[in-house]
């Protein structure tokens, strides 16, 4: 990794900042899939793209610690530090081998769907393991339908953000 | 193609590209699996609910009477009982048994994950916070716990 700036450091706590509002603001929302009221759209993960893509995977690596370490804090719930640390850290995984594996071959909003969908498969796999309960697996087939359209939402918003966000934001030189 | 140049690629690309055809077509692959194995799981109506806390069987009844029950944790115990409106339940989940069915009907956990799950004739019924399990047997799926 290479060494970091004031600049960089500052527009990457920025980007914390507004990460972890955004998840905070999400987790007040009632559940959109009542069967499986733990899976989310997952909106901070426009601001994990955005890290992945501006500064590279390893930056965004320390990105999605410290945003999950921040909102734990923040939000103190044992049981949701682990749904949301196991459902972030696979979402990373796969989006960021996906970028710089395949990008450009397939778009910025694959790589989101890749993720949502991983993310909640996580974050289901974290349920059933809490509980001992392997019935919830059932429930796979809406979170994949809904993974789906939240990797959309998430991935038109990124590519929006880059299209559209002036260059005195992004900007990391 | 280095970072600046992906960039450079995402401001001049399409939001969907045909690359795109294979990542969609492997996620509703992975859907379509997932139907297979949900609708291959057998799913025979129950006849029973278990309550587990901390993994523990603590109570179980039959389906078949409409009824309410509480369960609370007391001094680190778990206990379930007929449900009394009068007393005030700490660290509880109201469970309602209709029609052959049993859900939770109201609870003071944080999340109130376990209300959404709704009313089930079979699988489980999970409170994390509380540590609490709710499992619905029948003939079919009958285990020596």
């Amino acid at each position: 990794m290479k060494k970091i700036t004031a600049r960089e450091i500052s527009i990457l706590g920025i980007m914390l900042a507004a990460a972890s509002i955004v998840f905070l603001i999400e987790s007040l929302i009632p559940p959109l899939l009542p069967v499986a009221p733990y899976v989310k759209i997952g909106l901070a993960n426009v601001f994990v793209l955005l890290v992945i893509i501006y500064y590279g995977a390893g930056k965004a690596f320390v990105f999605v610690l410290a945003k999950n370490l921040l909102t734990g804090l923040i939000s103190w719930s044992g049981f949701a530090i682990v749904f949301n640390l196991a459902g972030s850290m696979c979402a990373y995984l796969i989006m960021a081998g996906l970028y710089a594996a395949v990008f450009p071959k397939v778009s910025l909003v694959s790589v989101s769907v890749a993720g949502a969908i991983l993310s909640n498969i996580a974050r289901t796999s974290v349920a059933v393991l809490i509980m001992e309960a392997p019935s919830l697996y059932v429930q796979l087939p809406f979170v994949g339908g809904f993974s789906l359209a939240a990797g959309i939402i998430v991935g038109i918003l990124t590519t929006l953000c880059v299209k559209h966000l002036p260059e005195r934001l992004t900007n990391v030189k | 193609m280095n970072r600046d140049e992906k960039i450079d690629q995402i401001k001049r690309q399409k939001y969907f590209v045909w690359g795109d055809v294979a990542v969609f077509a492997a996620a509703l692959l992975l859907i379509v699996f997932f139907v297979l194995v949900a609708f291959l799981t057998p799913k025979e109506k129950g006849d029973t609910f278990y309550v587990f806390y901390r993994g523990e069987q603590i109570f179980s009844a039959l389906l078949d009477t409409d009824a309410e029950y509480i369960f609370y944790i007391e001094n680190g115990e778990g206990i379930v009982e007929k449900y009394n409106d009068s007393n005030g339940y700490k660290s509880y989940n109201r469970i309602s048994v209709e029609g052959g069915t049993v859900r939770v009907s109201g609870a003071d956990c944080p999340d109130h994950t376990c209300e959404h799950l709704g009313a089930h004739s079979w699988g489980e019924i999970i409170c994390v916070p509380h540590d609490l399990r709710i499992e619905i047997r029948g003939k079919g799926l009958e285990t020596d716990v």
